[in-house]
């Protein structure tokens, strides 16, 4: 691993982390609060490819583990990883990872983009997420995923959001994904 | 900035290194997944809910701090458990969701920082073959430490230009200088590391 890998890596972790410590944007038409935190996620994804993404998005969770209150709201330690929302932070791991993969396939358009982050940023996460809550609530998984259903307004602004960024970053700074 | 969760204490749990603490954890996670009954779940929500208290001389304040996350989870489960299956099955998953919560919050809140991320040095050393360093990974953790406050800086620095012009409430706008400028520092931050011989280390 190179210096500008392991920098790269340590600055989206942080990145990600300064987005949770934002406020939640309320947004009308959309019953929960929008966290920015999942904006980290995308970008990463976007912007620094496939291993990178995944590896920052994994070292968030470890500065979690040991204690940090990094996630959304103040939330952090090990308590999180036993409470329902353990998929979707998992989830966030291999979606970052796969956002990249899709952006390295087919080029760092908006169209990819905001593909990659949908499929990668919402489905990858949902799947994980999903299934983690119904064993942790002990529902059925349609309960999980209607109860989920609200956060998808949300993620697919956040999406949109996160592609048109990453395609300016990209125009103004276009060694970042090397 | 960012202060960790760890509260200073000289209790008995605290004493105890992490690693111990965490296997406990595990162990005691296990068990509450087998056990099964309100009765029984209550009764070890509430041992574990002393030993917060009075055993790890936590404040009811820590108590609480790990609890609020749940409450609006507690509420969908109220709701959804007692539509679909009973107020039994409800109690349950709530009772399991609050003591499996508390006991790992008691290990978070009397295990230092810089004690855990031993461990997970310790946990990456199997890792070693793979081409993972226990002692890069450490590095790892300290720089994104030390970056989170510097982004927020940046995030803080962008705001007051804009705000200087006029701009009040753009979201979207404000993302894109604190990517460059975050990437351009990083750039300078990867010189420094380069120069200080960085990637020849092999991280023992």
């Amino acid at each position: 691993m190179t210096a500008r890998d392991t920098v790269l890596i340590a600055l989206f972790s942080a990145l990600t982390a300064a987005l949770g410590l934002l406020p939640p944007i309320p947004v009308p038409l959309v019953p929960v609060p929008v966290t920015a935190q999942t904006l980290g996620v995308m970008l990463a994804g976007c912007l620094i490819g496939p291993k990178r993404a995944s590896l920052a998005i994994l070292l968030l969770l470890v500065l979690v583990t040991i204690g940090l209150p990094l996630l959304s709201g103040g939330r952090g330690g090990l308590s999180v990883f036993f409470g329902p929302s353990v998929g979707y932070l998992i989830g966030w791991t291999f979606g970052a990872g796969v956002i990249g993969l899709i952006v390295d396939r087919m080029g760092s358009t908006l169209l990819a983009s905001f593909v990659a982050n949908c499929v990668g940023g919402i489905g990858v996460v949902y799947a994980f997420g999903i299934p983690a809550m119904a064993t942790v609530l002990d529902l059925p998984l349609t309960t999980a995923a209607l109860a989920s259903a609200a956060f998808l307004p949300g993620d697919l602004i956040k999406a949109g959001v996160a592609a048109t960024v990453a395609v300016a970053v990209r125009r103004a700074y276009p060694e970042a994904g090397r | 900035m960012i202060i960790g969760l760890y509260v200073p204490g000289e209790s008995i749990v605290h004493r105890f290194s992490a690693g111990p603490k965490l296997i406990a954890m595990f162990c005691i996670g296990y068990t509450m997944a087998v056990v099964d009954g309100p009765m029984a779940l209550a009764t070890l929500a509430m041992c574990i809910a002393f030993v917060f208290v009075f055993i790890a001389g936590l404040r009811l304040q820590h108590l609480w701090t790990a609890t609020r996350p749940l409450v609006i989870w507690i509420g969908i489960i109220a709701v959804a458990q007692i539509g679909i299956a009973d107020a039994q099955t409800a109690a349950n998953v709530i009772l399991r969701l609050l003591a499996l919560v508390w006991t790992a919050s008691i290990v978070t809140y009397t295990t230092r920082l810089t004690d855990m991320t031993a461990v997970i040095a310790r946990l990456c050393e199997p890792l070693r073959p793979l081409g993972v360093s226990p002692d890069r990974v450490a590095f790892l953790i300290a720089l994104t430490i030390r970056l989170i406050p510097a982004v927020f800086d940046t995030v803080r620095g962008v705001r007051e230009a804009q705000r200087a012009r006029g701009l009040e409430r753009v979201y979207l706008a404000g993302f894109i200088p604190v990517l460059t400028r975050v990437l351009r520092q990083s750039d300078d931050l990867s010189d420094a590391l380069v120069a200080r011989g960085f990637e020849r280390w092999d991280g023992s």
